[in-house]
């Protein structure tokens, strides 16, 4: 798991959050609060997908370390597609990260 | 693994608090729903232009947990290589196990627009509420009540006079009647009493109530009810002459009624001894106060101030009639029940049977009640009546014959404790609701519990019910004056409905009392900040950030302030 990538996307995303609170002046309008919420909530539900699919790759590394055979390699093409899916979920959410910042 | 993903995580869910506060603060209660609503319709959209309606495909999620947690138990035991998996976890296999996993794991993404049930906007659950509301309304004010049940009789126009229609507790009648002075009250005096207004016919009885008077002069007052006084429009009259009893006795049985008491829809029958008002020589006649009842007296009815009768006290029109003798010692002592006079207050003095003579012609010809006055002259009979009396009191209160109930303490404060933080739960569990009832329940078993007050205040401020944050606030202002806390709520009301200056005083004077208070300095900077004073926020905030570091979004309030300032 590329770890970095994920810090490096933290890093910005904490910034890009911060200069959209505080480009809300108080003449900002219901738009502007939705605009900045939906981007939030889709990323929040993407983050915690993150967490899911991580947990799960978790669970499944052990449980290939102690398995064998075909089990072994029924759980590695499990793992494979976690590891995808998890590969989506980092891009999305660099997507959103960079159209918040605009 | 994730935990680059848990702080991304922590990061939106801080933000998005501090959106929703802030909306709440700019907005007006509807739109803050509406720009939430908004918001997740928004966020599905945005997923799915990016291609994640469905983000991790949920078909063989469960058959993956159940192979992960099946082998994840495996580890520790011996390795199974030559089971097939599919024999080892066949179809169904600890699915039980799967799915208590499943509840406990975090959870997993729900992509479902729908809002949750806020209870709020379901018109048939609206409908219902105010149809079960009419009817609690309606049994308040029908026909349980007796007593506004003959208001309601009244408003409709019937002209039911004489109503002391609560047979159940005459005494109840009676306290408000003499004020507590139950100095020779007896039960069996009380007797009857509720019937005044029973719906008997039975006209030809001699029906009467008397009045003993304990005085020098003892006297007993018969009213007696007279065949011919059963209209609906016949009025009450009470007149007793406490000088010239014997001459009002004599001109009373005469053929003409010295005292009139009407009772159009029901010929009382009563008989009743009151405690001892004491009589000077001029008596005030004509009210009685229904304490129980919320009902008062008054001289006059239907424009006829001679008539005493009982109003409620939210009704001008008479309610039911009632007697009380007065005199000038208990209107010194505040007794005096011409101070419930509501209209006409106009109290009858008792005069002399000349003086009532000269009234004859307003009393003649109608029936009703008649005043009969009787006198005790031999004291040692009256003694021994109040020696029986003492006797019967004696028996009656037996200490075995009181029960004692036990005393419901109420709620311990380890159990309020347990409110509280529940409340707090279910807040944070963003069931605001729940909240609000958890607080309300706190509040009904302390009622002078100030956390409990504020807390409520602000899950009130948060829906824009202004009045009630008020009240609250207020409430736990006056329970500790020196608490800044209520103060800062108060001027996070003010802040919230954009009166920053107002706000700020409050935020000052929450600093008074408590110098280092963190969050009054944030609020208070926030305040000169949308009064576009941004050094003097900035200044605040500095000082909030210096006191207490995790402020939430301190640091974003600061460079908020520092970016302006710089301009």
């Amino acid at each position: 798991m590329a770890d970095s990538d994920l810090q490096s996307l933290r890093d910005r995303l904490r910034q890009t959050i911060e200069a959209s609170v505080a480009s809300l002046s108080e003449e900002a309008t219901e738009s502007d609060f939705v605009s900045i919420l939906a981007g939030i909530g889709a990323m929040k539900q993407i983050a915690t997908q993150l967490v899911e699919v991580d947990r799960r790759a978790t669970t499944l590394q052990r449980a290939i370390g102690g398995a064998g055979g075909a089990a072994a390699d029924a759980l590695s093409s499990r793992l494979e597609e976690l590891t995808a899916s998890r590969a989506k979920l980092v891009d999305a959410l660099k997507t959103l990260t960079r159209e918040m910042g605009r | 693994m994730s935990q680059e993903a848990d702080e991304i995580i922590t990061i939106l869910c801080t933000t998005e608090d501090f959106l929703r506060t802030q909306t709440a603060l700019y907005l007006q209660f509807p739109s803050v729903l509406q720009v939430g609503l908004d918001a997740e319709r928004r966020s599905q959209l945005i997923l799915e232009s990016i291609g994640f309606g469905e983000l991790v495909p949920d078909e063989g999620t469960d058959e993956l947990l159940r192979l992960s947690v099946d082998l994840s138990d495996e580890v520790d035991g011996p390795p199974t290589e030559e089971t097939p998996v599919e024999e080892a976890f066949p179809p169904g296999f600890n699915e039980e196990v799967a799915d208590d996993r499943l509840q406990t794991a975090p959870a997993p993404l729900v992509l479902d627009p729908e809002p949750e049930e806020s209870g709020l906007g379901d018109p048939e659950e609206t409908e219902d509420l105010l149809r079960e509301a009419e009817r609690t309304i309606g049994g308040a004010m029908g026909s349980d009540d007796p007593d506004t049940d003959e208001v309601a009789a009244l408003d409709a126009g019937q002209d039911a006079l004489v109503t002391i229609e609560d047979t159940s507790d005459p005494r109840s009648d009676l306290d408000g009647l003499f004020d507590g002075d139950e100095e020779g009250l007896d039960d069996s005096d009380l007797d009857g009493l509720g019937s005044l207004a029973d719906s008997s016919d039975d006209d030809d009885d001699d029906d009467e109530i008397e009045i003993e008077i304990d005085e020098d002069d003892i006297e007993m007052f018969d009213l007696m009810a007279d065949d011919e006084d059963d209209s609906p429009d016949e009025e009450e009259t009470f007149v007793a002459d406490l000088a010239d009893i014997e001459k009002m006795k004599a001109k009373m049985s005469r053929d003409t009624p010295a005292v009139r008491v009407s009772a159009p829809q029901a010929a009382p029958s009563p008989r009743m001894q009151t405690p001892t008002p004491r009589v000077a020589g001029v008596a005030a006649v004509g009210v009685a106060g229904v304490a129980a009842g919320g009902a008062g007296v008054a001289a006059g009815l239907y424009g006829n101030p001679a008539v005493p009768t009982i109003r409620d006290r939210n009704s001008p029109k008479p309610a039911a009639a009632a007697i009380q003798i007065d005199d000038a010692q208990q209107a010194a002592a505040g007794h005096s029940s011409t101070g419930a006079l509501l209209e006409e207050e106009e109290v009858l003095e008792l005069g002399s049977s000349e003086d009532y003579g000269e009234e004859e012609e307003d009393i003649e010809g109608g029936g009703g009640l008649s005043l009969d006055v009787q006198e005790y002259d031999d004291e040692e009979e009256e003694e021994e009546e109040e020696e029986e009396f003492d006797d019967i009191e004696l028996e009656e209160l037996e200490p075995d014959d009181i029960a004692l109930e036990p005393i419901d303490e109420g709620p311990t404060p380890e159990e309020i404790a347990a409110l509280m933080d529940r409340a707090v739960a279910a807040v944070e569990d963003g069931d605001m609701e729940a909240g609000i009832n958890l607080y309300s329940d706190a509040l009904d078993s302390d009622p002078e519990n100030v956390d409990a007050h504020v807390a409520r205040g602000r899950l009130y401020l948060d829906y824009g019910d202004y009045s009630r944050a008020m009240s609250d606030f207020m409430h736990a202002e006056s329970l500790q004056p020196d608490n800044p806390e209520p103060q800062i709520a108060v001027g996070d009301l003010h802040f919230a409905r954009k009166d920053y200056s107002r706000a700020i005083d409050y935020f000052n004077e929450a600093l008074k009392m408590s110098p280092d208070h963190a969050m009054a300095f944030c609020r208070r900077g926030i305040s000169h900040y949308y009064r576009k004073h941004y050094k003097q926020a900035l200044e605040d905030l500095n000082k909030a950030r210096k006191l207490d570091d995790d402020i939430p979004n301190i640091r974003t309030y600061i460079a908020m302030a520092k970016k302006k300032a710089k301009r």
